[in-house]
């Protein structure tokens, strides 16, 4: 089992819109993820340097210096290979050619959220 | 001096003129016919000068002639008294009668001199043509120029009617694009948020709880919908182009047509007879298609016609659908594709089918034309960029 590799998966929730945030964080957590959250890019930095995720999940366009790109560019020096989930309410955004992430459009569906997942090989289909 | 008057027109000791001739017919007869005639003559010179005066006031030096009048007239009154002094010795008269000729005859060839060079000067008949040729043709290259002019200030109005109508739309989209990012984050919690509360409640509420939460989860994935149309009409929405051929793709869409017209309409297709290769997102031109012909069939009355067509034109493949419906007045055509406007009734249609179709044009580096009649019917254009072949380049 995928799963079972690590007993409780960990994710970084970035998203500067407090509910949706939160109930995406409730949607990784109902999934048997260990979830935590971020309000902007800089705010993820910090925190993925004293506790690293398995994997990042971020917001395109935020306050701040980082956006989701550069947030998930910057983090994969240090973690590369990091599986990485952007979603953006801007569907234009050409998602970029990033191995191991998928772009998900906003509205979020929890459906769409799980399939991720699966492609992502981080949940057992 | 009046001595010399009274002395001069005493005839009393003088004979008549015919004396001279001997009384001979022939001769006095001649004369007379010959004087006779040059008087008459002479006395109808004045009147058709006068006459020319009279008609003409315009012409230069007209006191001129008003001399050559007297003169003449003077020499013709010469020649008649030539007649009277055949029989009547009154020759101090005739000598009278002749200084008055002599004195206009001097006066008038003294004033016509200083004519003869402003006489010279004048344009003859041919100069004038010419001049009035040229004249004519100068006033026919400013007229084209004046028509040229009105051509581009009404080209100039009409662009930036366009810019300005442009410059609208775009802030439109910039404020709808806006909008739709907002809504799919409340409609991401909103969604999320019900799923979680289904999956919560499976196995415990009663089906009307769940039938609430499922209607309240339809309306937010139709919201998803309407967001994703403001999107498309703000060029925010994801599109995935490929190289189609337009005229293939309306081809096959023709039962679909069909069915959204059903049969009150005739649908007629106007296709070439080759490709019409364009790079778009195939579902995204579909549904620009499906949104004119909707909006085509709710034009027409009942028993419409509407075209579907496609051509090539330079570089672009230009595709159309025309209806012969009611067509728009100007300020509805100027305000077509704004989001949210339209001329249906409440619940008929949403204002947002040709804002994708101007979104999508826009999109896909291309532009869409209206061309509308009262009365007449309503033609949509959306011209994309004509690409060169139809099949893409393998990407590595």
């Amino acid at each position: 089992m995928k799963s079972a590799k690590k007993s409780r998966q960990t994710v970084l929730v970035v998203e500067d819109e407090e509910l949706v945030r939160e109930i995406v964080i409730w949607a990784f957590e109902d999934l048997g993820f260990e979830a935590r959250g971020a309000a902007t890019g800089d705010e993820a930095a910090l925190m993925l340097a004293e506790a690293p995720v398995d994997l990042l999940f971020t917001d395109i366009r935020m306050p701040g210096r980082l956006d989701g790109w550069t947030l998930a560019e910057k983090m994969r020096e240090t973690w590369s290979g990091l599986p990485v989930i952007y979603a953006s309410g801007y569907s234009s955004e050409p998602p970029r050619q990033v191995p191991n992430s998928i772009f998900l459009e906003k509205p979020l569906a929890t459906q769409a959220l799980r399939e991720a997942l699966i492609k992502l090989d981080l949940l057992d289909a | 001096m009046l001595a010399y008057l009274e002395q001069l027109l005493n005839a009393d000791s003088l004979s008549p003129h015919g004396i001279c001739l001997l009384w001979r017919p022939e001769l006095i007869w001649t004369h007379v016919i010959a004087d006779l005639s040059i008087g008459l003559s002479y006395f109808s010179i004045p009147v058709a000068l006068g006459v020319l005066v009279w008609k003409r006031p315009d012409i230069s030096f007209n006191w001129m002639i008003w001399c050559f009048a007297a003169f003449i007239l003077a020499c013709g009154t010469t020649h008649f008294f030539a007649i009277w002094t055949l029989w009547h010795p009154d020759y101090g008269v005739e000598a009278v009668i002749k200084i008055v000729t002599a004195a206009v005859s001097i006066a008038t060839a003294i004033a016509l001199w200083p004519l003869i060079p402003k006489a010279l000067s004048w344009p003859s008949p041919s100069q004038l043509a010419a001049a009035n040729a040229e004249l004519t043709a100068l006033i026919k290259q400013r007229d084209e120029a004046l028509d040229a002019l009105r051509r581009e200030s009404a080209e100039r109005a009409r662009a930036e009617d366009m810019l300005r109508q442009s410059q609208k739309l775009e802030a439109i989209g910039q404020l709808t694009g806006g909008i739709a990012h907002d809504f799919n984050n409340l409609l991401t919690v909103m969604n999320m948020n019900m799923e979680r509360i289904e999956t919560k409640l499976r196995g415990h509420a009663d089906a009307g709880i769940r039938k609430s939460l499922s209607n309240a989860m339809l309306a937010a994935d139709k919201a998803a919908a309407i967001t994703s149309r403001m999107l498309a009409f703000a060029r925010k929405e994801r599109l995935d182009p490929a190289h189609h051929d337009a005229r293939q793709i309306m081809s096959e869409l023709g039962p679909l047509f069909h069915n959204a017209v059903q049969e009150d309409h005739e649908i007629v297709f106007d296709l070439p007879p080759g490709p019409c290769p364009v790079h778009i997102d195939r579902q995204q031109f579909e549904n620009a298609l499906l949104n004119l012909t909707i909006n085509a069939r709710d034009a027409l009355g009942g028993g419409g016609r509407i075209v579907l067509r496609a051509y090539l034109r330079g570089d672009h493949v230009y595709v159309e659908v025309e209806d012969n419906g009611d067509g728009m007045p100007d300020h509805v055509r100027a305000r077509a594709f704004e989001p949210f406007f339209t001329t249906k009734t409440v619940g008929k249609g949403s204002g947002l089918g040709l804002s994708q179709v101007y979104g999508f044009a826009q999109q896909s580096g291309g532009s869409v034309d209206v061309r509308s009649t009262p009365g007449e019917g309503t033609t949509v254009s959306i011209i994309l960029p004509k690409v060169q072949r139809l099949s893409e380049p393998h990407e590595a």
